[in-house]
């Protein structure tokens, strides 16, 4: 800012030899004379209206060469404080002409607002133009002088000149706000680029093209390329052992514009061994279209390696559990099977005895003696070895032992294809089958308490599953409902709650059920039941893991939904909803 | 006399195999069988049980709530366990609520549950026969001590210098004294 302006003051310069001339002007624009001028021209030509002529006072400037117009124009600037507006005379001897005059003020002050008063012109308008360059800030004034024309055209020009000023102190400001904001930004970009550097995960960014606009520092020390590089390349083509493309080609694809997708993605590293990377892929939106893609993760080959480790001990534990109550669920057939083994056995060698009863019988008819003794034998061993009772009992001792070992052999079995440690990929599961297996090894945990019902759907379908894992799930659930229901059954209420498990087949996706009669699960922890380490179970009942591991397991692992309904004193229904289709990131 | 045995499981093959095994071993004693700490208790109130062999795991009460009920009701009978759950939890409870005199753990051999059973009815009915005995010298010393105190110097069996009894003559007759007795004692024994 050049000086405090006050826009109602003007600075004029008069640049005439004529010293009257220089009189005509102070009278028409000095503030009182002006005012008294103006009256009468307001007055004479333009009526009402005129009052509303802005009201402008001068300081005014003589000079009478054009040498002595550029000294106070030099003068002015150097105050700070330039002129406004200049009058100058056309012929000025014996110094500069008018348009002399014009070049050299203007060579200081381009933005001087300059009226040429002129009688008679030595130069047509072309001329000057031509001579000064310039047709602006430039009028022409014809003498003799109008009044009116003179002020306002003094009051145009200042008015102009100080719009114009103003203008230059925006643009000035703009320019140097508009500097600082780059500033900022670029400062704001270079910190944004350190932060992104700096960061453990991977940062790639992929343009609408399919090219590299991004690789920090983390992936460029997993995948060993450096971001010279990469950047610029189309990322599919870049020098990385993907386990399978096809994945690789499905992560940047991008499917729904809104919405960030997880990945899983395996690669081969440096070492030829397989790495696991988890990858949040999010859409950049520019302006309308689809600015490309942004991945952001990590190497989640150690957590993933420690979650099957932390599963597996869980699984151990529960299996361990259930080994107590699996040993009883064994010796319990195991007690009436060697029972009624002992007893046919002794049974047998008693029949023996009759049998040589018998064969003695036979020897003696075929010498054709008289067995009427021993006929009394016979019928005495009869007795004595309680063949009636036999003859009862073995068939009965027979289907307890077929069905004391059915009943071992199906233990075992179930309890091997429970333990089974699974496969690392999920394989098609027959449910209904799994659901009847853990019911098995788990019966020692709820036959007390309960009985337990299945209604599984006949026509379900294999399901893609992790085998063990769903497997814990459903035993965690089981032993849960049987804990639920042991709360209110004991000894004062002797009858057995209710535990069932429905299975059904609904479009792409399965429901498993486990419904209890047990307490409910108050309101005030719904939110808590998922979370890791929560339980309500008292020391050496509960961890608080299954719950959270089964979410886990039905969540993250099958891209299903773990869910409950509760009412106090009257039950929970736990469902379990698994996808058919195998969704992203995971295969079958 | 008889001995009776109550089985109590809730699995009926454990059940009809230990009754099978123990008639066909011409065991004397009869067996009455219970799945239920409920239904064992209903039958402890109808009959005289000798023994009780019960399994810990059953649904309602457990084996150890129901010998722990019986110590306390019928401290008489024999109290066994014979469990699949063979902790060392399990056994402590039945010793100490239950009281119990052996703990047998599924599978366990019949021939030996036999044996056993066998000692404790036998045991047992030597400990009701002493506890008889020991009752009945009471009573006859107790009646003794009545007829001293009616007829001083009865209980006293008198010699004279030759060694012959000399009986003193008082107003009861001797007729009369030994007719009380003879009913005495044959109230004694009914």
């Amino acid at each position: 800012m050049d000086q405090d302006h006050s826009s109602q003051k003007g600075r004029l310069l008069i640049i005439d030899d004529n010293r009257s001339i220089h009189d005509d002007f102070h009278k028409i624009l000095d503030q009182r004379d002006a005012d008294v001028a103006l009256a009468e021209a307001e007055t004479a030509f333009l009526g009402e209206a005129a009052l509303f002529t802005p009201r402008i006072t001068y300081d005014i400037d003589d000079a009478f060469q054009g040498q002595e117009g550029l000294e106070l124009v030099v003068k002015a600037l150097h105050e700070r404080r330039p002129y406004d507006v200049a009058f100058v005379d056309m012929r000025m001897p014996p110094g500069w002409d008018g348009v002399e005059t014009i070049e050299r003020l203007w060579e200081r002050d381009a933005a001087l607002q300059i009226v040429i008063c002129t009688a008679y012109s030595d130069y047509t308008w072309a001329e000057i133009i031509e001579r000064l360059g310039r047709n602006d800030n430039l009028l022409i004034l014809k003498k003799p002088f109008d009044n009116v024309e003179v002020s306002q055209l003094a009051v145009a020009l200042t008015e102009k000149r100080h719009l114009a000023r103003q203008a230059a102190m925006k643009m000035e400001q703009l320019e140097a706000l508009v500097e600082l904001r780059t500033q900022t930004l670029q400062e704001t970009n270079l910190e944004v680029e350190c932060l992104l550097s700096a960061i453990s995960s991977l940062l790639i960014g992929i343009d609408g093209e399919g090219m590299v606009r991004r690789w920090n520092a983390s992936t460029e020390e997993l995948f060993d390329i450096s971001a010279d590089t990469a950047i610029g390349q189309p990322f599919g083509r870049l020098d990385i052992d993907w386990v399978n493309r096809d994945d690789m080609l499905k992560l940047i694809s991008i499917e729904n514009e809104h919405q960030s997708e997880r990945h899983e993605i395996e690669y081969y590293d440096r070492h030829h061994a397989i790495r696991l990377l988890g990858l949040s892929v999010y859409p950049v939106k520019k302006a309308q279209q689809i600015g490309g893609i942004l991945i952001l993760g990590r190497d989640i080959t150690e957590q993933r390696l420690l979650e099957l480790k932390v599963h597996q001990t869980q699984k151990l534990e529960s299996i361990g559990q259930l080994a107590a109550g699996l040993a009883h669920e064994i010796n319990t057939p195991i007690q009436f099977v060697s029972g009624n083994l002992d007893f046919l056995q002794q049974g047998f060698g008693r029949l023996e005895q009759l049998l040589d009863d018998h064969d003695r019988l036979v020897d003696a008819l075929l010498l054709n003696q008289c067995p009427e003794a021993l006929l009394k034998v016979v019928a005495t061993t009869k007795e004595v070895i309680k063949l009636d009772f036999l003859k009862k009992e073995v068939p009965k001792a027979f289907t307890e032992v077929i069905d004391g070992v059915r009943r071992v052999t199906e233990i075992v079995q179930a309890m091997k294809s429970f333990s089974h440690p699974g496969s690392q990929k999920k394989t098609a599961v027959d449910l209904n089958k799994a659901i009847l297996n853990t019911v098995t090894v788990s019966r020692h945990e709820w036959q007390r308490i309960a009985d337990i019902k299945t209604d599984l759907a006949l026509d379900l379908p294999l399901v893609p599953c992790f085998l063990g894992e769903f497997n814990q799930v459903m035993l965690n659930l089981i032993v849960n409902a049987a804990h639920a229901i042991g709360d209110v059954v004991d000894t004062h209420h002797p009858n057995k709650g209710m535990i069932t498990i429905r299975t059904h087949h609904d479009g792409s996706w399965v429901r498993v059920e486990v419904e209890d009669t047990g307490v409910g699960i108050p309101d005030s922890i719904h939110r808590r039941i998922f979370d890791p380490f929560f339980t309500t179970k008292e020391v050496g009942k509960g961890t608080g893991q299954g719950l959270s591991i089964a979410h886990n397991i039905i969540v993250n692992k099958h891209g299903g939904n773990l869910t409950f309904e509760t009412q106090k004193n009257q039950g929970t229904i736990f469902k379990i909803d698994l996808p058919l289709q195998d969704i992203k990131g995971m295969r079958v | 006399m008889t001995h009776t045995v109550l089985l109590v499981d809730d699995e009926p093959y454990i059940l009809s195999s230990l009754q099978r095994g123990f008639e066909f071993r011409n065991e004397t004693f009869e067996t009455l069988s219970a799945s239920s700490a409920r239904e064992a208790l209903v039958i402890l109130e109808a009959k005289d049980i000798d023994l009780v062999i019960t399994d810990q795991d059953m649904p309602g009460m457990s084996g150890t709530e129901l010998l722990a009920e019986i110590h306390k009701k019928y401290p008489d009978t024999v109290r066994y366990m014979l469990t699949g759950q063979g902790t060392l939890d399990v056994a402590i409870q039945a010793i100490n609520s239950g009281a119990i005199s052996r703990f047998f753990t599924k599978p366990c051999i019949i021939a030996d549950l036999a044996m056993s059973i066998r000692q404790s009815l036998e045991h047992k009915a030597l400990t009701a026969a002493a506890k008889q005995l020991l009752q009945t010298v009471k009573k006859q010393s107790t009646e003794l001590e009545r007829l001293e105190r009616q007829h001083p110097g009865i209980t006293d069996v008198k010699t004279d210098h030759e060694g012959f009894i000399t009986a003193e003559h008082d107003e009861t007759s001797l007729e009369e004294l030994l007719q009380e007795l003879r009913r005495k004692s044959q109230g004694a024994e009914r």
